[in-house]
């Protein structure tokens, strides 16, 4: 079955100063929607990613240059990444569209190329 | 509901105090503040790892020791700030405040890392001196929204190294940053489409004077910067004039040019022909040329003999050197002006389908005028049906209204 990656990216801070009560809420409606996809066997990977250990890496002028973080002029970074399997991009995008990240910020929906690299 | 397996029961808010309280204990009850931020920034990094990574087997100990983490950082942050007490005290206190701080922290606050609107609420809190609700009403947006994007950009600004203005080659993109964000406030407060008169008014005030603070300074004192202040002076001066006695909206060609502050006119004209002294053009030359043409006809009681050819060509410069949908709404009613309304009516409805204009009330009633102008008021009057419809002050509304009447009556 085809595998779709969904890119979390988080707006700025979003999610700081949320109450406790608030964070409870969260932390719950995300782990329900992982365990709900996880027992229709839908959920293949989910990881998130670190901020502070990242480093950008790049050849300037030839030669090798490498920055601190993440892309810091982006304003939504990548915070992680969970791969679903599902029939096409309409249903992948359903799946995605229930969860409760998108609070917070979007979930790039992308398929996973299966012979090589797809358009 | 009862909590997905894994997930401890109110652990956040059972844990919250115990952490909250452990750290203040050490910290003394004073800083409960940081013991507070520490402590959010823990939840922030659990939601961040927990759903993909699980939650740890001793989750209350893992969200303490991550808090604690925090406010170490934090206290550090502090004692760097600490080394510069002896900086503070050495400030002479005869001395002025200086408008070298005041540019750089506007360099600061317009910077391209922050998201625009965040941008425009900084610069408005740190240097224009507004309240958060002042803010709020001026920009549309909700207390909370603009109270929760000043806090983020205020996180922002700790990591944002030292107070200076940057270096002379980063130092005409940081400008160009700081002239959308006054272009973007003065506009704000000249459509007025709601909100507090008052505050909206001073929006325009605050970009002009902001602008004029670029000016005064020669690493900022570019000719786009000149550019744009001159166009924000010779739109400004018509501010006094764009409404009646009855804070109706009035149209250009509706205006009592006797109303339009000449000493204003003045300035811009002269800020602006400072500006054309280089090879550089700008799309704040071009719009501010088109301000001039405006004020500058000199029948004080109509538009005939307004340059529109001039406006025309200037209107085309403008498309190409910034093609907004806007722009080439404004550039469609000076095509109506110079070929006729039903030309324009052809360049406009071009734009019909364009969604970034989609709720712009002032697409159809540009189609409506044309209809109007064009002789066919049936057509006219179902323009401005739907511009009616679309958001707007309750005094646009008003002269829509006025504009249908006019159209039923002329359609009988």
């Amino acid at each position: 079955m085809p595998r779709y990656v969904g890119f979390i990216r988080n707006v700025d801070d979003s999610r700081t100063g949320l109450s406790p009560g608030e964070a409870q809420r969260t932390l719950e409606a995300y782990v329900t929607w992982s365990d709900d996809l996880e027992r229709q066997g839908k959920l293949v990977l989910s990881s998130g990613l670190s901020h502070s250990q990242s480093r950008v890496v790049r050849l300037v002028d030839g030669s090798l240059a490498s920055t601190d973080g993440p892309h810091t002029e982006a304003t939504e970074v990548v915070g992680g990444f969970i791969v679903v399997e599902a029939d096409d991009l309409d249903q992948a995008e359903k799946l995605f569209g229930t969860h409760p990240h998108l609070r917070f910020g979007p979930i790039e929906v992308r398929k996973i190329g299966e012979n090589g690299c797809e358009a | 509901m009862s909590a997905p397996a894994g997930v401890v029961e109110h652990l956040f808010r059972h844990s919250a105090g115990q952490i909250v309280a452990t750290l203040a204990r050490t910290l003394g009850p004073a800083r409960l503040d940081l013991a507070e931020e520490a402590l959010a920034d823990a939840m922030e990094q659990a939601l961040r790892t927990w759903p993909h990574n699980g939650v740890p087997a001793n989750a209350k100990g893992w969200l303490f020791r991550a808090a604690r983490n925090r406010a170490l950082d934090l206290i550090r942050r502090e004692q760097t700030l600490r080394a510069k007490l002896p900086l503070l005290a050495e400030l002479d206190h005869d001395a002025e405040p200086g408008g070298d701080a005041e540019l750089a922290m506007i360099l600061l606050c317009c910077h391209p890392e922050l998201p625009l609107a965040s941008q425009v609420a900084l610069t408005l809190k740190t240097v224009g001196g507004l309240g958060v609700d002042e803010i709020a009403s001026a920009l549309l947006a909700k207390h909370a929204t603009v109270a929760q994007r000043l806090a983020r950009a205020k996180r922002w600004l700790r990591d944002a190294g030292p107070l200076e203005l940057p270096p002379a080659d980063e130092l005409p993109e940081r400008v160009d940053s700081v002239l959308s964000v006054l272009y973007l406030l003065f506009n704000e407060g000249y459509d007025a489409t709601s909100g507090d008169e008052a505050v909206r008014a001073e929006l325009c005030g605050e970009a002009i004077r902001l602008g004029r603070l670029l000016l005064a300074d020669p690493r900022t004192d570019l000719p786009r910067s000149r550019a744009l202040v001159g166009l924000l002076l010779l739109q400004a001066s018509r501010l006094p004039a764009r409404v009646d006695d009855d804070g109706d909206v009035l149209l250009l060609a509706e205006q009592d040019r006797s109303r339009w502050d000449t000493a204003m006119i003045a300035e811009g004209t002269r800020t602006f022909a400072a500006a054309c002294t280089g090879a550089e053009l700008s799309a704040y030359h071009v719009e501010a040329a088109i301000a001039l043409c405006h004020v500058s006809s000199a029948d004080p009681h109509g538009t005939d003999d307004t340059d529109w050819p001039r406006i025309l060509d200037l209107y085309d410069r403008l498309v190409e050197l910034r093609p907004s949908p806007v722009a080439w709404l404004n550039r469609a009613i000076a095509v109506s002006m110079v070929h006729g309304p039903r030309r324009g009516i052809a360049e406009l409805e071009r734009l019909e389908d364009d969604p970034r204009l989609a709720g712009y009330r002032l697409l159809p009633s540009a189609l409506a005028a044309l209809w109007m102008r064009a002789g066919e008021p049936g057509r006219a009057a179902a323009y401005y049906r739907a511009a009616v419809a679309m958001p707007g002050s309750e005094p646009q509304r008003r002269l829509l209204r006025r504009r249908l009447a006019e159209c039923v009556a002329a359609d009988q």
